[in-house]
């Protein structure tokens, strides 16, 4: 169909609406520039134009501009980050424009926070953010911060000795937003053990996972059987690239003939596991235990490795699914932001750089062109790929210990989310 | 383009069209030009007339929207040329100037234009507070005292900086 045959039959669409009590009050502009406007605003203006009056507050909800306005803000870079942050106060949700001028971070309401005392973050996509309790992992939300829409998913119960790894993503081949949640049913010991006998690890793997999916375009949890793989609790929750989320296994997994940590994913579309290689991998002991972390940067599969004493290299793929494409990026020297030499954190950083809990993830391309990067529990670092200076990033309202997810602000609703 | 015939190209060039605003002015415009508008051309497939009367469009949009087509149809003129054009044209705009260029451009159907004024629209609208959208679309605010309280309570982050720009 031509754009103009399109646009003429969108125009028919919007007057054979001229009937319905709910008018755009911008009805002195056609409907679909009236889309087009409001689809280039970022969300905190459109959150704002919102409030005018009520047929802007119902036209603001316009599945079609909802739409338009998630795959604009995808595509022209106006993320935010939603800050999650422990202190001062526990469970508080913020949220952070990334471009723009008055940059500020600002307090989200959480409606249902009374049920959800302590929760994490398992994932953003399409404009719902997922959130778990943390005290009774069974109670999942999807929720939108800034419609404050939310829901609750039905309650998928497990044992208490277990080790669950999430993911939560949208697709819009399916059109569906789905949750998995992988439990590893394993004493802790096992994994121990596992560790010194390759064949029978895998084995433990095979039998004592469990793979559950949540859909909520069918709104139950099926199962899907076990997963192959080890995957380091770690990598919880999934990254989502390319309509697969992805996670990173444990080492010990055969690939090119060695054994070495692998990339595992999960298709949203037709709900299977696949494995990627892992870029870079030292060998040695610390290639063994250091953690790569995962991202998602302008669309392509990111991973970050460790090489010590807190550098680090990013690795991209190219062609997604190409184990070939694993390009070396940028290789990133070590910085230590002015909280982490003065604060509570010094003394754990190497550990942590060594052994996996994530010290440094790469969040996101800022506008400029410089990489945004999270140094865990210390702050915001904008890093300049041409002359590899570090910024720290300090903003009005910025709590002091927080986790970050980024995230496409939009007014989607949880209650018709397919719309 | 409006036919097949071999000569057709050609001569729309050299024919040309007046138009006339709802002020009663008349603007000679190149058919090549007024063709870029597809409410003009189906105008120009369907009837000989050569006066085509505008009565939702004043002077004063219209000379721009014609400044536009002219530039636009002008083989002379390099794509890039065009573009700079296009963001000069918009460029230190009144927003009242640019919500009638807008309506005008839709009714002319100059799609390329519209879009254009319209990201100009919304590069101006980003940060502004509900009190200036609200003056500047003539918008009535229908909620009560009550139900803005509460909004403002609950969404209490838009609301609680008032050094955003407003002007």
């Amino acid at each position: 169909m031509d754009p103009q045959n399109e646009r003429q039959i969108k125009k028919t669409n919007h007057r054979s609406k001229k009937n319905d009590p709910i008018i755009n009050c911008f009805d002195k502009l056609p409907y679909e520039i009236g889309i087009d406007i409001l689809s280039s605003l970022p969300i905190t203006s459109l959150v704002q134009l919102s409030f005018t009056c009520r047929s802007l507050n119902t036209f603001s909800r316009d599945p079609h501009l909802v739409s338009t306005h998630l795959s604009r803000s995808s595509i022209n870079g106006s993320e935010c980050l939603i800050l999650h942050s422990d202190y001062p106060i526990q469970n508080q949700l913020h949220f952070l424009q990334l471009s723009g001028d008055n940059q500020k971070v600002r307090k989200i309401n959480i409606p249902f926070a009374m049920s959800l005392p302590e929760f994490n973050i398992i994932g953003s996509s399409n404009g719902l953010l997922c959130l778990i309790n943390t005290l009774f992992p069974e109670s999942i939300y999807l929720y939108n911060p800034f419609t404050r829409d939310h829901l609750e998913i039905p309650k998928n119960f497990g044992s208490q000795d277990q080790v669950v790894v999430y993911g939560f993503g949208f697709h819009l081949v399916t059109n569906d937003y789905k949750v998995i949640k992988i439990t590893y049913y394993t004493a802790s010991f096992y994994h121990h053990m596992a560790g010194l006998f390759r064949g029978f690890w895998q084995n433990c793997g095979r039998q004592l996972s469990e793979v559950q999916l949540y859909s909520l375009r069918s709104n139950v949890w099926t199962n899907k059987g076990v997963v192959p793989y080890r995957l380091e609790k770690w990598s919880s929750p999934g990254v989502l690239v390319s309509r697969r989320l992805h996670w990173v296994s444990r080492w010990g997994n055969y690939y090119d003939g060695r054994l070495q940590r692998v990339i595992v994913s999960f298709d949203l579309v037709n709900d299977s596991f696949n494995v990627i290689k892992h870029p870079g991998s030292n060998p040695g002991p610390v290639g063994r235990w250091a953690s790569c972390h995962l991202a998602d940067l302008n669309g392509c599969l990111t991973a970050t490795v460790p090489c010590g004493h807190g550098a680090f290299s990013v690795w991209i793929m190219k062609e997604y699914g190409v184990n070939e494409s694993w390009v070396n990026e940028y290789n990133i020297g070590a910085y230590y932001p002015v909280s982490m030499i003065s604060g509570e954190f010094e003394r754990f950083h190497i550990w942590r750089n060594m052994f996996g809990k994530k010290l440094v993830r790469v969040l996101c391309v800022l506008k400029s062109g410089e990489l945004l990067l999270e140094y865990r529990g210390c702050g915001l670092v904008s890093y300049n790929l041409e002359n590899g200076t570090f910024k720290e990033m300090v903003y009005p309202g910025m709590p002091r210990v927080y986790e970050t997810m980024v995230h496409i602000g939009s007014l989607k609703s949880t209650a018709f989310p397919f719309l | 383009m409006v036919t097949t015939d071999e000569k057709g190209p050609l001569t729309a060039k050299k024919k040309s069209v007046i138009i006339r605003s709802c002020d009663g002015d008349e603007f000679l415009v190149s058919e090549s030009a007024a063709v870029l508008s597809t409410s003009l051309k189906k105008i120009l497939e369907e009837k000989e007339d050569r006066l085509i009367h505008l009565s939702d469009i004043d002077n004063k949009t219209l000379a721009m929207v014609i400044a536009y087509l002219s530039t636009h149809a002008d083989d002379g003129l390099s794509d890039d040329l065009k573009r700079s054009f296009d963001q000069e044209f918009v460029s230190g705009k009144e927003f009242d100037v640019l919500k009638y260029l807008v309506l005008a451009t839709d009714t002319l159907q100059v799609t390329c234009l519209c879009y254009t004024v319209a990201k100009k629209m919304a590069d101006i609208m980003k940060n502004k507070l509900v009190e200036w959208v609200r003056r500047e679309f003539d918008i009535q605010n229908d909620y009560t005292p009550e139900a803005e309280a509460e909004i403002r309570r609950l969404d209490a982050w838009a609301w609680d900086d008032r050094q955003l720009e407003d002007d």
